[in-house]
């Protein structure tokens, strides 16, 4: 396990966040602010959306996302949820929180 | 009027890890699994449930319900319930036998909120787990991690509530039992039994179709909702909210995720219903007390996480 950096952006509020994520757990898994997390919290296991965002930079790995909130394409564009995505390089992120109408089931 | 609907009889939820989920609904939920069929799908059951199962675990690729059941009296009730369904106009699907393993036919419909219901009569009885028929024992030794007893209901979210209960009430025989109500006299939360309990299924009206909001298990004392939420710490489980209580049932309660994101409740207490109880309302300003009725506000997740 190594420590890695993710920088959180997040353009409603203009602001960048990092924190400190290990290599062997999914990013959203590594808040373990007591002030909040710079990224929405939802359920924590890929199926609720809430924690949707960019990567704009970075390697990771993923495991399963619920195709409600995740399609193919949102795929391609690196468009994944933060609470399933496990980071193998430092990573930067955007925020991009679901409101529940945007969901695609 | 009741009209033969006895007691939610099963839940299949859609899971994105199957060895995961069955971690956790066995290893620390407690409930014993039962069975799996051909389609891997896997079958479990609370220690009390007399029937073979009630919770039924898919692998997909998203999560959520796909569909709740209820047990009715007999097959000729079902027929008659079946019947009135059609009447009333809804469009029904006939699952054989079989198809669920041990289970007999089942009538499915979807409610006005998209979610799929289920009625059915017969299924294997396998009776109590770990514990006989005659003479009793207390409770099984070897149940494992909170020992939920049963599945007692769900909650779930949808748009047309006021169509939902009218099928619920007026077809199938469910008593409204409490509702959240805005000034206007609109209905944003209603809860309902065919039991005596304060609820077999309840809904909450959001903008949204078919949406899960929780299912939910049956413990016997506010100590075991509190060791619950102590197992929830020692495993790194997901916390939604809680030990708390419930203003609505007044039932003590805790939320927490399962490794897809599905919400689950275990709780104890609660109050009861006679046919002759008149509906309890709470007004819609009240909606946190109603829900959380210590914090008396609504968490964020409440009303916005949901599979
Ligand atoms: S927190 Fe629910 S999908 Fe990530
Ligand atoms: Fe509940």
């Amino acid at each position: 396990m190594t420590s890695l950096n993710v920088t959180v952006v997040d353009k409603a509020k203009d602001t960048e966040v990092a924190f400190d994520a290990k290599s062997d757990q999914p990013v959203l898994l590594s808040i373990r602010s007591v002030v909040g997390s710079p990224i929405p919290v939802g359920c924590k296991g890929g199926g609720c959306g809430v924690c949707k965002v960019r990567v704009l930079e970075g390697n990771f790995s993923a495991k399963r996302m619920s195709k409600a909130h995740i399609s193919e394409q949102d795929l391609e564009e690196n468009v994944v949820l933060a609470c399933r995505i496990i980071p193998e390089t430092d990573l930067k992120v955007e925020i991009l929180a679901e409101t529940p109408e945007e969901d695609k089931s | 009027m009741k009209k033969g609907v006895m007691r939610p009889g099963h839940v299949q939820i859609r899971v994105l890890d199957l060895d995961e989920a069955v971690k956790h609904y066995a290893d620390l939920m407690g409930l014993i699994e039962m069975d799996r069929d051909d389609q891997g799908r896997v079958y479990l059951k609370g220690w009390t449930e007399v029937d073979k199962f009630s919770v039924v675990l898919r692998e997909a690729d998203e999560a959520g319900m796909d569909f709740m059941a209820f047990k009715v009296a007999d097959e000729a009730t079902l027929d008659s319930l079946a019947q009135d369904l059609r009447d009333y106009g809804l469009e029904l699907t006939e699952l054989p036998a079989g198809d669920l393993k041990d289970c007999g036919r089942r009538i499915q419909f979807t409610a006005p909120t998209g979610h799929h219901f289920e009625l059915f009569a017969t299924k294997e009885q396998t009776g109590k787990w770990g514990v006989s028929n005659r003479n009793p024992e207390a409770w099984p030794r070897d149940a494992k991690g909170m020992k939920a007893t049963r599945f007692d209901h769900c909650l779930l979210y949808g748009d047309d509530i006021d169509g939902v209960l009218d099928i619920f009430t007026n077809v199938l025989g469910f008593q409204l039992v409490e509702q959240v109500v805005e000034p206007d006299g609109n209905k944003i939360a209603i809860f309902m039994a065919c039991s005596m309990k304060e609820h077999d299924i309840a809904f909450i009206r959001q903008p949204m179709k078919d949406k899960f909001h929780h299912a939910s298990f049956f413990l016997e004392s506010w100590e075991d909702v509190l060791k619950a939420g102590d197992l929830l710490s020692m495993t790194d489980t997901p916390i939604d909210i809680g030990p708390t209580r419930h203003g609505l049932t007044h039932g003590t309660t805790i939320y927490f995720f399962d490794p897809s994101g599905n919400r689950c409740e275990v709780f104890s207490g609660g109050d009861y219903t006679y046919p002759d109880h008149p509906v309890i309302t709470w007004d819609a300003e009240q909606l946190g007390k109603a829900i959380f009725y210590h914090d008396r506000e609504l968490n964020e997740r409440f009303l916005t996480v949901v599979t």
